[in-house]
């Protein structure tokens, strides 16, 4: 066990020095995402109501979060791979499972700026406050794993790099404008509500927003059970995905 | 020990890369693996490596089945591969000393055989500069120092000398020499023909998934000994006809022209060649024995079959 945490402090460590040149790039995207993502919705909507507006800000943390999870990761694993990286990383006596998670401690701060930014200048910009609960830890965690772990799962699967980018960019577009995290789940059809049933973004949303505000998540150990349901299949599936050899 | 029984590698669409291939590689050894593109010769590395596995066949590294536990062959193997190791972001130092402590060095153990690897390759004045403003060839060297920091077993070394200059390439096989007396099997890819033949103890040639040769470096040059080459240097300007016009086996590059000879023919072939520079036909002349590369392409050549298969004739000198 001993030799496990060693090694995940020290791709930790790897992982960080290697980001360390995108880091200020990648803080002022995530500034700017934070902040014109909630002074943009006021285009969108201009006479926004303060509880769509409360609705909208909470959704935040959720889309960035999945946004990294689902969008970036896979991207930036392409590249390694394409780079040759990868089999360089993987030729090391570290257990694939050990660098998961060292991966994954990363992936999660790394979002983080661009979450509380959003929080911050949206319940000032719409003037409201925020109850923020212990649960908005664990919860995060919880969804900033599940997302990667199926970003990774897609990113080791497939093959080539350039499906990779192209299923990245449908699911941003999915994300965007056709998940219940910035809007109530009524607002959508039917069919696609059922569809969203199944799907754990709209669970992960409503335990975020129940996290931050004092909305009340309908039924709040179903959306856990489901989104740890849905944590443990893509863990799962990316292990078994790591360790296979071709 | 290195040994690989019958090993074959076919890829799921297909393509067979590796076809019943043996070897034996033993401590302290240095074993070049030469092969035209394509040959197979990554492929075998990468099972080897624990990173693809085998259709049929086995390896064993000291005595462990790599292919039952490619967990093993990841402790078991230290790898430099043919790309660029990425290291974007982290220094040589930091690369380095990093590598040696995933490979299980503690951290005073490290950082002190990285400030000696950084040292006897003369990299000291890139030391502490990020991977992203180093020039290929230095990050080539990093990649070595981070495959020999703490040498497993087995090293393989897949092309270390491209993009490296010529002075860092003799410390580099010097350093690979030392890696070699301290106990590990030093595996080589490379396509140099001429470090192989002056840098390696054993030579391996795959061609089209098969391995068709194997020796000392010395047992894979012209069977006829007596055959010397005689290589002339034209003239600027001056056209060869006169000169090929004698020669029937004559073979001209540029303003080269390489002719075969006999040892009993020297004396006379260099009495006719002087001739030739009085006349001021040739520029200069020299005659040599034929290079391992000249072997090397020859024993390419007759792997071909006519209907482009390969010979199954696996020939053993040692």
């Amino acid at each position: 066990m001993r030799i496990y945490i060693k090694q995940y402090f020290l791709l930790l460590k790897w992982q960080l020095l290697k980001l360390r040149i995108v880091v200020p790039l990648f803080a002022l995207v995530q500034i700017m995402m934070g902040i014109g993502f909630i002074v943009g919705l006021g285009f969108f909507v201009p006479d926004i109501d303060p509880s769509t507006a409360l609705f909208f800000v909470t959704g935040a943390p959720t889309l960035i979060t999945v946004t990294v999870g689902l969008v970036l990761v896979p991207q930036l694993i392409a590249e390694d791979k394409s780079s040759g990286s990868l089999t360089y990383i993987w030729s090391l006596p570290i257990s694939r499972i050990t660098y998961l998670f060292a991966d994954l401690t990363v992936w999660f701060f790394s979002t983080l700026p661009g979450v509380v930014l959003a929080l911050v200048v949206g319940s000032w910009h719409y003037g409201f406050s925020l109850s923020i609960s212990w649960m908005i830890l664990p919860v995060m965690l919880l969804v900033s794993i599940t997302a990667s772990c199926l970003g990774y799962t897609v990113a080791h699967f497939i093959e080539k790099p350039q499906i990779i980018s192209l299923i990245t960019q449908l699911y941003l577009f999915v994300v965007l404008l056709f998940s219940p995290i910035n809007y109530p789940l009524e607002r959508l059809p039917n069919w696609l509500q059922r569809v969203h049933e199944i799907f754990p973004l709209t669970y992960m949303a409503d335990l975020v927003r129940g996290s931050l505000t004092t909305y009340e998540v309908a039924s709040p150990a179903k959306a856990l059970l489901i989104v740890i349901t849905w944590m443990l299949v893509s863990f799962v599936s990316v292990s078994v995905v790591v360790k296979r050899r071709k | 020990m290195i040994e690989i029984t019958n090993l074959t590698k076919q890829y799921k669409n297909g393509c067979v890369a590796n076809e019943g291939i043996s070897l034996k590689i033993a401590p302290g050894e240095v074993f070049g693996l030469l092969g035209p593109n394509g040959a197979g010769k990554t492929t075998l590395v990468n099972q080897l490596i624990g990173l693809l596995k085998p259709t049929s066949g086995t390896i064993t590294i000291d005595g462990v089945d790599v292919v039952a536990d490619p967990d093993a062959s990841r402790r078991l193997c230290s790898f430099q591969p043919q790309s660029q190791v990425l290291i974007d972001g982290l220094t040589p130092l930091e690369a380095i000393e990093l590598t040696g402590r995933i490979r299980g060095m503690d951290r005073k153990t490290a950082r002190l055989r990285t400030k000696s690897l950084i040292e006897r390759l003369q990299l000291e004045q890139w030391a502490k500069t990020r991977g992203e403003d180093l020039s290929g060839g230095v990050r080539r060297l990093t990649a070595f120092c981070m495959a020999c920091v703490a040498p497993a077993k087995a090293v393989v070394l897949d092309e270390p000398t491209n993009d490296v200059d010529p002075q860092r390439r003799r410390l580099l096989w010097r350093e690979i020499k030392t890696i070699a007396d301290g106990g590990s099997a030093i595996i080589l890819v490379t396509h140099n023909v001429l470090e192989a033949e002056r840098s390696t103890d054993r030579l391996a040639i795959i061609h089209k998934a098969r391995l068709i040769r194997q020796g000392t470096p010395a047992s894979f040059r012209s069977k006829e000994e007596e055959n010397m080459i005689l290589e002339l240097i034209l003239e600027p300007g001056k056209t060869p006809a006169d000169i090929l016009a004698q020669e029937a086996n004559a073979v001209q590059t540029g303003r080269r022209i390489f002719c075969p000879v006999t040892i009993g023919e020297v004396a006379e072939r260099v009495h006719w060649a002087n001739e030739l520079m009085n006349k001021q036909l040739i520029e200069e002349y020299s005659i040599n024995p034929p290079s391992l590369e000249e072997s090397y392409l020859q024993i390419i050549a007759d792997g071909e079959g006519s209907d482009g298969t390969v010979s199954n004739n696996l020939q053993e000198d040692r």
